[in-house]
């Protein structure tokens, strides 16, 4: 045997692979696609917050950039390793990525995920925001852990329950509210108005409550005063805009507020970087109004 | 099927001789053609711990100026049809903080790096290169005349060829390290600007920086961008880009680095036959950070296939395709 050392440089943070499609097709009745995706056994499991940068393989020559997207689903089965993603077309990219039938490059897992709580989780999602929050109650649901699931969208054909998406039931002792703005399905109004219902109320005023959330810029605004307001965290995970999801590109930029200490090792004291410094970070860090 | 010529040339003669990829690029020599381009691979630091960087001629630093910079409102980058435009704004770190937590991660990568500076001032681009000059680490220095994101010592401001010449002239008198500019596309006679450059004593230009361009929201009725404008990179530009390396690598003897949609061998040896001693590869490694580092092994393997010894051979070395003969 050769006595040459083991060289070249050591594992990535990110891998590159390709992911198998199952399916990739529009959810029955709903304005959003749901893809199942077969990676490597290897390929480090996604945390719920985490996210991926896709594009179809093979790649239509027009398309540069990747897409970052959120993983829903995480599970193992007979040694194979699935993952299940929730997005709806909206560009040329999600376009593209809806016509792929074989095969999506996946470059990940990336960003921050959703940290732990000691008390009460309160779940609050808003569109297909509700992809990372289903996978985050799937990890409270393996530790036994249960969770308070508000899930909201303006019509019954954004809003997708974890169920929809094969996701495994809530851990015994969990709560789940639906709304919609339009009243066509579960509570009518907007979702953070089922922080009213009497079980949520008292679970929110419990000692280590959190808030997790995910959707429009708006909804997590509120969230963010929600929970200041009973003296919890919120933890939300951010959208934007992204050429490259490794902090190379600076592009998804998010003001930060002005007054909260900046994080050691944070990249920018004005913006929060989603992709490194998130997409999960405290609603107490974006300056929502700028953000908007 | 000829299985024994085929047999027979892989077997009579040693393996071919290694294709060589090496340039000089003024003083600067480096194994290999392959640059990354300024904002588009950090610092050099951020994947040297996972990707081998050895095959790159070199990094182009994200451009650094003397005080740090947030960059510009989001949103930043929108994709176009083949192109990307960006509207960063030279977010950086800063000289201080590039100085004490940069550079010394960057001397120990095994490519060389060249350092991107930009200023709003001529004064403000001597105090960089003077501060740099004292400190080990940086094979050249490649002047950012040309971002036009920014409204202080952007394109507009340089796209005079005095202040151009001059600015070159104060800083070769200054650095002992190479310098190259950086130029804009958006310019009426890109000849006169690299001439000027030349004139002021640059080693080296880079070409091109990114086309002005914007996109817009018909939904919204408003800019994708946070800016009106942004730049255009991607293969979009290609075509473009190829015709201001022609132009300029006829109008100075200095060497040229070619950037624009760079993402195959093969075009990167378009870049080198239209004038380009060197390249740079840009947006491309937004989707694929690995990318650039495999082209050098590819580039070798297409002037083998195409009977290349060296790359420098190809050098300007286009002509006008035969008649009645299409070119590939």
């Amino acid at each position: 045997m050769s006595a040459t050392p083991q060289t070249g440089p050591p594992a990535a943070p990110w891998r590159e692979v390709t992911a198998r499609l199952l399916r990739n097709d529009p959810l029955s009745g709903k304005r959003h696609q749901y893809a199942v995706a077969e990676v490597p056994a290897d390929f480090p499991t996604p945390r719920a917050g985490q996210f991926v940068m896709v594009s179809p393989e093979p790649c239509p020559p027009g398309l540069l950039l990747r897409r970052p997207m959120s993983v829903a689903r995480a599970w193992r089965e007979g040694g194979r390793q699935y993952l299940g993603f929730l997005y709806t077309v909206v560009g040329a990219g999600t376009h593209e990525l809806a016509r792929a039938r074989a095969a999506w490059s996946l470059l990940g897992p990336m960003g921050r995920p959703y940290p732990d709580a000691a008390g009460p989780r309160l779940l609050v999602a808003g569109g297909r925001g509700v992809a990372p929050l289903v996978l985050l109650a799937e990890e409270c649901a393996a530790r036994g852990e249960p969770v308070i699931f508000l899930n909201g969208a303006r019509t019954a054909a954004e809003l997708v329950s974890p169920e929809e998406i094969g996701a495994p039931s809530l851990a015994a002792g969990s709560i789940a509210l639906e709304a919609t703005e339009d009243g066509s399905r579960g509570r009518p109004g907007r979702v953070l108005e089922l922080l009213e219902a009497p079980l949520v109320r008292n679970a929110v005023e419990r000692p280590g409550a959190a808030f997790y959330s995910c959707g429009p810029h708006g909804l997590l605004a509120a969230v963010g005063e929600a929970a200041r307001a009973a003296g919890a965290p919120a933890w939300v995970a951010l959208e934007a805009h992204m050429a490259c999801g490794t902090g190379i590109c600076r592009s998804c930029v998010v003001p930060r507020a002005s007054g909260v200490a900046v994080a050691a090792g944070a990249s920018n004291p004005a913006y929060v970087l989603a992709c490194l410094d998130g997409p999960v970070v405290e609603a107490a860090s974006v300056d929502w109004e700028r953000a908007l | 099927m000829s299985q024994d010529a085929a047999g027979n040339a892989a077997g009579a003669g040693a393996a071919p001789p290694p294709v060589d990829l090496s340039v000089a690029i003024g003083a600067l020599c480096v194994p290999s053609p392959i640059f990354v381009a300024s904002g588009t691979f950090g610092y050099g630091d951020e994947f040297a711990d996972w990707l081998d960087l050895a095959p790159l001629g070199g990094i182009v630093t994200k451009t650094v100026t003397v005080e740090p910079r947030v960059g510009n409102p989001p949103q930043r980058t929108a994709e176009t049809a083949s192109g990307m435009l960006n509207s960063i704004g030279l977010e950086n770190v800063g000289l201080a903080a590039f100085r004490s937590r940069k550079l010394p991660r960057l001397r120990e990568l095994p490519c060389a790096v060249v350092v991107s500076l930009g200023g709003e001032t001529p004064e403000e681009l001597e105090r960089l290169v003077a501060a740099l000059e004292e400190e080990e680490g940086p094979a050249a220095y490649e002047i950012n005349f040309s971002c036009p994101n920014v409204k202080a010592g952007g394109a507009r401001y340089w796209a005079d060829p005095a202040l151009l010449e001059s600015t070159c002239a104060r800083l070769k008198r200054c650095a002992r390290r190479p310098v190259w500019a950086k130029l804009s596309p958006n310019v009426t006679d890109p000849g006169l600007m690299a001439r000027a450059a030349e004139a002021g004593g640059a080693d080296a230009l880079t070409l091109v920086n990114t086309f002005v361009g914007t996109a817009v929201s018909v939904a919204t009725r408003s800019f994708r961008l946070g800016r009106p404008t942004g730049g255009l990179s991607g293969p979009a530009i290609k075509p473009l880009a190829l015709a201001q390396v022609y132009e300029v690598s006829g109008a100075v003897k200095i060497p040229v680095i070619g950037i624009g949609g760079i993402r195959t061998a093969d075009d990167v040896l378009e870049f080198v036959l239209v004038g380009a001693t060197a390249v740079q590869v840009g947006t491309a490694n937004f989707g694929d950070p690995a990318r650039a580092p495999r082209l050098a092994g590819e580039v070798a393997a297409r002037c083998r296939e195409l009977g290349v010894r060296a790359v420098g051979d190809l050098v300007r070395a286009v002509g006008t395709a035969p008649e009645g003969q299409h070119a590939g």
